[in-house]
Order: C-alpha cells, then structure tokens, then sequence
C-alpha cells in the first residue's frame, strides 16, 4: 500500500467517528466530491493524494465545526474497524487510487459506492475471514 | 463555521455523483415500507452548500426521495457540514428531477 493510500485510510478512519452515520463508500464518495468529482467517469481522474489532500482539510474544518479538540475514534463500530483494517491489508486491490477500486467492487456488486454496504465492502474484502 | 441546520424541501437539494440517477429503486422501497410517512425521529441530512446556496446531500438521498415522493411541499432539516462557495452543483440533478 502506498503512503498517500495509507494516510487516507488514517483519516477516514477520523472521519468515520465524525460521520457515524455514514457508510465507508458514502464518505469516499463526500471526499470525492471535494477533490471536483462530478460524474462517476471522474473518479477515475482523481488520486489518492488529492483524495488525502482534501479529507484531511475536510476532517479539520469538521472538527471545527462540532468544536471536537479530539476525535472520538474509540467510538467506531467493530465492523468499520475491521472494514479500515481490510483496506490495509487486503491482497484485492490495486495500486491505482483507492476510490476507484471500491467503485469497481461497487460494480461488479450491482451497487455504486454511495450504496454499497459496509458489511458487503467487508465480506469482499476479506471472504476467508468469519464477519459477523 | 459552527453548525447549521436549516429546513429545507427535499425535492430542491442536488444528488452526489454516485446516485446522481436517484435514489436506490430497492432501498427506496424498503424505506417506504418500513416508515412510509413517518419522519419522527429522522436525522438530519447532511449537505454541502454551494454556490448561490445549492446544497448537495451527502448523506440522505434515500430519505430525500421518501419524503419527496410521499409528502410533496414537507420541509426536511439538513445539516450543512461544508461550505463551497465556488463550487457550481447546479450541474448535479435534484431529487425532484428524478423522483421514480
């Protein structure tokens, strides 16, 4: 995994406690957005440096906003710890930008990556492991 | 910039680019379902303001189109988690624009 890739998946680790709500893909598709993503045929055209770029400006002004001095990263659920875990570890991505292999397994789900699934992503992702 | 609520008709805010063809048909249809026209206790949608105040869901689409669909002219309450001023989301489709 590449530095930037590693970072990003640092970060939406944050961002995950600030966004509880909200399915992993959702907020790749919000950081995507920010980067000028307008059409699913740009995700192609985005990095993960630039991804990282704007998640980390994103998650600071969001902190700002909920006056959080700390992020609450305690709070996250066992399965997006493992889904962020998988993301480091999974043999099942490329080495090109991380938004555009879990919009490829969106894909080939019948899904899109604001839709997909946490539970889903998770059992892709790792489908030798039990996920509960 | 401290947090902001507004009410809002759902028909009016913009689609992200992963659902910019609406909301999911199946999803939908277990929302509708399961809550109908129920938005006691619904949380806030997130958005994204835009330039000339377009806002763009974030997190919602689904619950957008419910009320969209099943209580035309009921306001929604979003919460707008960024500001991006010179952003144009006049490019992105609004909900009512591709209510099923």
């Amino acid at each position: 995994m590449n530095t930037a890739r590693q970072a990003l998946v640092a970060v939406l680790r944050e961002l995950s406690a600030l966004y509880p709500s909200m399915r992993l893909g959702q907020l790749l598709d919000m950081v995507a957005t920010l980067t000028g993503v307008e059409t699913t045929a740009d995700y192609d055209r985005t990095t993960d440096v630039e991804m990282l770029r704007e998640a980390v400006h994103h998650l600071s002004e969001r902190s700002k906003q909920l006056e959080l001095d700390v992020i609450p990263v305690e709070s996250l659920s066992s399965e997006r710890s493992q889904l962020l875990l998988a993301l480091r570890e999974t043999p099942y991505l490329s080495h090109g930008p991380l938004v555009c292999d879990l919009v490829r397994i969106a894909k080939e789900l019948n899904t899109t990556l604001y839709d997909i699934e946490d539970d889903v992503l998770l059992q892709r992702l790792k489908p030798q492991d039990a996920v509960a | 910039m401290a947090r902001e609520f507004l009410q809002v008709d759902p028909r009016k805010l913009r689609l992200p680019p992963s659902r910019r063809d609406g909301a999911d048909a199946v999803k939908l249809q277990r929302q509708i379902a399961k809550h109908g026209k129920k938005t006691d206790g619904m949380p806030p949608l997130i958005v994204h303001r835009g330039k000339d105040g377009e806002l763009m869901i974030v997190d919602g689409v689904t619950r957008a189109t419910r009320v969209a669909k099943l209580l035309p002219g009921q306001e929604l309450t979003v919460e707008v988690a960024a500001e991006r001023p010179n952003k144009d989301f006049t490019n992105f489709p609004t909900v009512e624009e591709k209510l099923p």
